[in-house]
């Protein structure tokens, strides 16, 4: 299913577009953004069709997301709706690459008319099922093509893009990887659907390596990934060796739990930047009680154990909890990106 | 009910959503997965007790995620994988809420005589 990220940080908006976009039979999912910053993060993780944003967001706006995006993401079409359309702004956003620019307020047809015009345009060079991807992307090099080239696994649901100009492979891009990695594991896929794209918005060649090449080191990493998987197989039969694995990750977690209130900081500032410092970070065991009872509805729904917490009392602060042999508490304003420090002790 | 809460379960990664009334007492559940406990049978009042003042509650595992809401009908938890956008649970719990809240209001008059 194509996933569309829809970025803009008034909430009456985005339940405007969810609820919008349930009345029309299309199968997309959306994905929703406050800013700038969190649809990069999102498009880092997911993989995305197309970006419909605002301009006008706090941290990162839209004019900045989207040279973000034709930057290093050049197969992701962009769509802009705004308030703000002076001949001044659209000249920017059609300059820095958006395919559409859409005036709020916007009927939900406008916007899905959109969408469609600009997902047509990524197979107008064609479609084709149940292709080895190798092949396939020979015959594109040999006949010196400059496409884009969209790939669907349709065993594992994957997609993957790869960045062809004049018969040399430019980059990859798949969900949380781009460059010759991304290569590697697209090159591996097998029975593919492929859709071509006539045109490359990618400008600099990332790969700098032939396609035979690459060709062969995937095959090479496939082989090693399915002995690894027969290796794990073995292991997971052996309960005493599991027992012992599960023993010394618990020990580990708790360490890495118990940092001290400086440590913390240091953290959130050296990972995440000044800007998400929280106000302040205590040990206090005052929420005790909490991570108690959470850790207890953990274990009945079967989610193991905390790693990190997050409580919102109305008050003007929230507070996020690490436990550990002592419970760390940091306090911090609204407009602290709890997400981003969430994800930090999370992992 | 089910159909209040019908698009955060659409939502990729949500396994299940538990109303908790604000008595401990589990008073809606879908749950992709059955637990080896069934929810309904336990008093859940220790746990409404600490979190009758929290408008948000939100904790991540070792293996999934946990998202309380507070709201006039009871707590409301979203059970989901550790990959789930948040920020979609949230919204779609902001949606949801509301609608809930007046239909719990109904069942209080002389709505409390239907099923809903």
């Amino acid at each position: 299913m194509k996933k569309i990220l829809f970025v803009d940080d008034e909430r009456q908006m985005q339940q405007f577009f969810l609820e919008g976009i349930k009345h029309f039979n299309i199968p997309f999912k959306v994905l929703i953004a406050e800013n700038g910053d969190q649809a990069l993060q999102i498009v880092r993780d997911e993989f995305v069709s197309v970006v419909i944003t605002d301009l006008k967001m706090p941290k990162m706006d839209g004019l900045a997301l989207l040279r973000t995006l034709r930057r290093d993401y050049a197969d992701i079409p962009v769509i802009i709706i705004s308030a703000y359309g002076t001949d001044k702004i659209k000249e920017m956003a059609r300059k820095n690459g958006a395919l559409f620019f859409l005036e709020k307020p916007c009927a939900i047809e406008k916007i899905i008319g959109a969408i469609n015009a600009t997902l047509k345009k990524e197979s107008d060079g064609g479609t084709l099922n149940g292709i080895t991807p190798g092949m396939f992307l020979q015959l594109i090099e040999m006949e010196e093509k400059t496409c884009t080239v969209r790939l669907l696994n349709p065993r594992t649901k994957e997609q993957g893009v790869l960045f062809f100009v004049d018969g040399n492979l430019f980059d990859a891009r798949i969900a949380g990887s781009s460059g010759i990695d991304a290569a590697y594991v697209i090159f591996a896929w097998d029975n593919v659907t492929v859709s071509i794209q006539n045109k490359c918005g990618q400008k600099e060649n990332k790969i700098n390596s032939d396609l035979q090449g690459i060709l062969l080191e995937a095959m090479h990493r496939k082989d090693e990934e399915e002995e690894k998987e027969d290796e794990v197989l073995w292991l997971d039969n052996d309960d005493e060796v599991a027992e012992e694995e599960t023993d010394s990750r618990i020990i580990l977690d708790e360490e890495a739990g118990d940092l001290s209130c400086d440590e913390i900081r240091e953290l959130v500032g050296n990972k995440l930047g000044r800007e998400c410092l929280p106000e302040n970070i205590t040990s206090d065991g005052s929420w005790d009680s909490i991570l108690s009872e959470m850790t207890k509805l953990g274990d009945k729904l079967g989610s193991g154990s905390v790693k990190v917490g997050f409580i919102d009392t109305g008050s003007a602060r929230n507070y996020i909890l690490v436990p550990g042999r002592q419970t760390k508490v940091l306090a911090m304003n609204k407009t602290c990106p709890r997400d981003k420090i969430m994800d930090l002790f999370s992992r | 009910m089910k159909e209040i809460f019908k698009d955060i379960l659409a939502i990729d990664g949500v396994s299940g959503i538990l109303l908790f009334s604000h008595q401990g007492r589990v008073v809606f559940q879908e749950l992709v997965l059955p637990l080896s406990e069934n929810p309904e049978r336990r008093d859940w009042k220790s746990l409404t007790t600490v979190i009758k003042d929290m408008n948000e509650v939100d904790f991540i595992y070792e293996n999934s995620r946990i998202y309380i809401r507070n709201s006039t009908a009871g707590h409301l938890l979203v059970l989901m994988e550790l990959f789930t956008s948040i920020a979609m649970v949230r919204l779609s719990c902001d949606m949801a809420l509301p609608v809930l809240n007046k239909k719990d209001n109904g069942s209080r008059g002389i709505m409390s005589f239907f099923k809903w």
